[in-house]
């Protein structure tokens, strides 16, 4: 072992002694904000993913879609359904209605969904908590379990519909009868947006409400995993013309994306700044070693150590910290990481807040994702700052007169 | 006390033409304070020939210590050449001709230092700070531990080797310093008033000791002190004065 690495360990974990006060801080600072750090990355990952999740689950991979009713619809699905890497594509008609059960008006989103598909793009039979996706027909729906609670309806009751091409027919004086409907189904698809304000029917009766006879509104992509989405969303673009238009899912929900990734990176500068808190007690801390051990120094120079070698033994005492701390603050925020839900529902029978949570976050379990490029990241930059730490005090080290630095009380 | 260690002092060694170890020639050296230059040494000339012991006394602030720092290249010298015979068969060599590194080696092969202060590292225990003298040198041996331990009872401290320093005794703490200071078996030992610190009947047994080690060993000893019984104790006295030898 060089000796510089000798003193510097031994500086750190002095002979008798175990650790140095010093070295215990510095280590106990850099963990706990390599802990936070990547804990506080993990969870928000965890939302990202989950949001992701739900968003895909929803919409599907990439939408194939026009400014007007789409008639001949069949040859774009089977274009779509050639393309390599295209699992499945999808008809679907979509729309807004108005909604009444015992006279309790609602206008939710309506999705008219392919009855025929095996499997539909959106994961219905996932997705339903009351009901058989087997049980949905032409005269019936499966409706958002929040919008059910909304206007209390249940398994059987009848909803009455309304459409806008009911209102064009009541300008021509024409009988308005609503289209009375049986709820077959309740669903909960993780997102209160879709399951407070969103009900499914099957194509056919959507087309009937909308009169679109044998047209849809567009196609749902669902790609096989691993496939670049953007990739075959250009090329669909390639292949028709306006208005026919494909948008990916990070497309459409461009700007949910954007704040997702922007918290993520405003989380991480924030976070940052406790490590580099750290680094600068480290450096202090360092500096102050340096002028307790001017004498010290002197005495290595005139024992035959090189200048230069004095100063790497202080850069590897930050080194040393910077590893020790990142190596303990991996292992923290792994066990703060797999203890979250008992730490989390723990705190809140404390505080007596487990409903709120439940209302305002809607979560029972809080989500995590290790990603490998955040860790790395974390690791490696806080190791830099740890080093750069102790490059100031080795500089001061370096710069000493070892005649002088013996003279100093 | 000390005419007892006086009289314990060996037989001054028999030379005939004893080579040059050390040639200092005009030696200068200032320091400014405040603006002001303090001439220290004015043209210091010094010799000392191979294997022996010599005292440099004189009053406090006469330019000792200085004078020892800027042999062994620790002070950078304004005037003058010192030349010292590292190789015996070699010629002597000016330091102002080695690199910073070949200083470097040269102060950890050719020098063993001894301070008033004993200057040990707190983070390690005693035979540590003996040992970190060797691994500054690259040593790092079997040999040179056992060499360690040896050295550690030669100056009687072989119940004291993982003690810490702090709790060792003034007189303790210098005995590891001379153990340090030997263990690269280094050919000229530079003690600067290495009883300075302590009690009169301990300074005495120090002094004792560093004659006896420097005398089993081969080198040579350059003591600084202002103790003029202890300087009695070498072979070659010489006095600072004035910036001056006289």
């Amino acid at each position: 072992m060089p000796w510089y690495l000798y003193i510097a360990l031994k500086q750190l974990f002095p002979s008798g002694k175990g650790f140095s006060f010093f070295a215990l801080i510095s280590i106990i600072g850099v963990s706990l904000g390599v802990a936070v750090l990547l804990g506080v990355q993990t969870i928000m990952n965890g939302f990202g993913h989950q949001i992701r999740e739900s968003l895909l689950k929803v919409n599907g991979d990439i939408r194939v879609e026009s400014n007007r009713v789409i008639n001949s619809w069949e040859r774009i699905e089977a274009y779509l359904e050639s393309v390599e890497g295209v699992e499945q594509a999808s008809p679907y008609a979509h729309g807004i209605v108005m909604l009444q059960h015992r006279n309790l008006p609602v206008f939710p989103a309506v999705m008219g969904v392919d009855l025929t598909e095996d499997e539909p793009f959106i994961p219905i039979k996932e997705f339903l908590t009351q009901g058989e996706f087997e049980d949905l027909d032409d005269d019936s729906v499966f409706i958002g379990s929040s919008l059910a609670t909304r206007i209390a309806a249940r398994m059987g009751d009848t909803l009455e519909l309304f459409t806008p091409l009911m209102l064009q027919r009541l300008k021509q004086d024409e009988v308005l009868l609503p289209r009375e409907v049986r709820v077959a189904g309740i669903f909960q698809s993780g997102r209160n947006d879709v399951d407070s304000n969103t009900i499914m029917t099957s194509l056919r009766l959507m087309q009937d409400l909308y009169g679109l006879d044998e047209g849809i509104h567009g196609l749902s992509v669902n790609v096989a995993e691993g496939v670049d989405v953007s990739q075959i969303t250009d090329k669909i673009n390639e292949h028709f013309s306006y208005p026919i238009r494909a948008v990916s899912w990070m497309e459409s929900n461009r700007d949910y994306m954007f704040v997702l990734q922007f918290e993520k990176t405003m989380m991480t500068i924030i976070m940052f700044f406790i490590i580099l808190v750290a680094s600068f007690s480290i450096a202090s801390s360092l500096m102050t070693s340096v002028i307790r051990k001017t004498r010290e120094i002197g005495l290595l120079v005139a024992m035959g150590a090189r200048p230069r070698d004095i100063a790497y033994s202080y850069c590897l005492q930050g080194l040393m910290i910077g590893v020790s701390g990142v190596i303990l603050g991996i292992i923290l925020q792994w066990l703060v990481i797999h203890y979250r839900n008992e730490i989390v529902w723990q705190f809140a029978e404390w505080t007596n807040s487990s409903s709120a949570l439940l209302r305002f976050y809607q979560f029972n379990d809080i989500p995590a994702r290790y990603e490998s490029s955040d860790v790395h990241i974390v690791a490696w930059g806080t190791i830099v700052i740890c080093l750069l730490a102790g490059l100031g005090p080795a500089l001061r080290a370096l710069k000493l007169k070892p005649a002088e630095a013996l003279r100093s009380e | 006390m000390s005419r007892k260690a006086a009289k314990k002092a060996p037989a001054k060694r028999q030379t005939k033409k004893p080579a040059t170890l050390l040639k200092v020639s005009g030696v200068k050296k200032s320091f400014e304070d405040s603006g002001k230059i303090i001439e220290v040494l004015k043209g210091a000339d010094f010799e000392m020939p191979v294997s022996t012991s010599m005292s440099i006394m004189g009053a406090s602030g006469s330019g000792k210590s200085t004078f020892l720092n800027t042999l062994c290249g620790l002070e950078t010298i304004d005037e003058g050449t010192i030349k010292w015979r590292v190789e015996k068969e070699k010629p002597l060599q000016s330091i102002s001709d080695f690199s910073t590194s070949e200083l470097a080696r040269l102060r950890g092969k050719f020098f063993g230092f001894i301070f008033q202060s004993y200057h040990l590292i707190p983070e390690l225990n005693a035979i540590e700070n003996v040992i970190i003298s060797a691994k500054l040198v690259g040593r790092v041996s079997a040999e040179t531990k056992n060499r360690a331990k040896t050295l550690m009872e030669t100056v009687g401290l072989a119940d004291r080797l993982k003690h810490p320093v702090q709790k060792l005794s003034g007189g303790e703490r210098q005995r590891v310093a001379i153990a340090r200071a030997l263990i690269n078996d280094p050919l000229v030992i530079l003690a600067d008033e290495p009883t300075g610190n302590l009690d009169e009947h301990t300074a005495n047994e120090i002094m004792e000791l560093l004659i006896k080690v420097c005398n089993e060993s081969r080198g040579s000893l350059l003591l600084v002190t202002h103790n003029p019984d202890f300087a009695k104790l070498t072979e070659q006295e010489v006095h600072l004065q004035d910036g001056r030898f006289i």
